[in-house]
């Protein structure tokens, strides 16, 4: 499926919030919209604590991954707030999204 | 969960206010590409049609990830305290246009979601429920074996060899609008 979308992406403003502005089909068979919008900078190297220190609640939601070896886990509760963020676990570059 | 990198560069990405297909965008720094969230793949930009590669995650509850990996590390965000996200294993019998971010969320209505091949497959927490697990079938002309974990709001499919396989839970709403063709589990 192909969306026909055109977007011109102006320029950019600071690294905190930026604006992207343009023509967007936002849905299958909808009509193309002028859209504008902003865009979050979100954490890049996030710190991480060892299971045994953290304090989040048994039923908690994380979004969980093992690479090169090594377990990590992102809470929900900060990825429902950045949608994703700039990690990286061993030497993989990671961006867990929610 | 995606790895940052595509067309031979690291990419760091931000995200966007705005939807595609009911699906979230984000932007990379780099090129300033438009992201499909949830296709993991461009959709503007420089990087169009470019896909990233998925790495496997599962999402489930903080205690069943601890339990499994006990080496684990686990992101904190000092300065902010974030949003809880509560699921509960039943309908809430709240409005999701009134959902706000204490609310408990229906675990019941989420699914699994994969890709393998040419083959998108959407499984139902409600389907999973009750049957013999692991589930095996055929997706993308590979054996899979399905997981399902009430307790932990979680499933998650491994092939035969048990190696984790790229999935995600997503609603069905979010999910057919992106894969249309999904079918269900058998």
């Amino acid at each position: 499926m192909k969306l026909a979308i055109l977007l011109l992406l102006c320029a950019a403003a600071e690294a905190q919030e930026r604006t992207v502005r343009g023509v967007m089909q936002p849905r299958p068979g909808a009509p193309a919209e002028d859209v504008e919008v902003k865009v979050h900078a979100v954490p890049v190297d996030p710190p991480s604590v060892p299971a045994s220190e953290a304090k989040l609640p048994d039923d908690d939601l994380v979004l969980g991954v093992f690479v090169d070896g090594k377990a990590m886990a992102y809470p929900i509760r900060y990825l429902a707030v950045s949608e994703v963020v700039d990690d990286r676990v061993g030497t993989t570059a990671l961006a867990p999204t929610w | 969960m995606y790895a940052r990198s595509a067309a031979d560069r690291e990419l760091t990405f931000d995200f966007a206010d705005g939807l595609l297909n009911n699906n979230l965008l984000i932007v990379d720094r780099e090129t300033s590409s438009v992201w499909s969230q949830l296709h993991g793949k461009a959709v503007i930009g420089q990087l169009e049609g470019t896909p990233l590669e998925i790495v496997p995650s599962v999402q489930t509850t903080w205690k069943f990830w601890r339990e499994r990996h006990p080496d684990t590390r686990v992101m904190v965000l000092p300065e902010a305290e974030g949003r809880p996200y509560l699921y509960r294993n039943g309908p809430t019998g709240t409005p999701s246009s009134e959902v706000g971010p204490q609310t408990a969320h229906d675990s019941t209505a989420l699914g699994l979601g994969i890709v393998l091949g040419n083959e998108a497959l959407w499984a139902s927490f409600r389907d999973l429920e009750g049957r013999d697990l692991p589930l095996e079938m055929t997706l993308g002309g590979q054996r899979i074996r399905i997981f399902f974990n009430k307790e932990a709001l979680t499933a998650w499919a491994e092939d035969l060899e048990g190696r984790l396989l790229p999935g995600v839970l997503a609603y069905r709403e979010g999910w057919f609008d992106v894969f249309p063709d999904s079918r269900g589990v058998p």
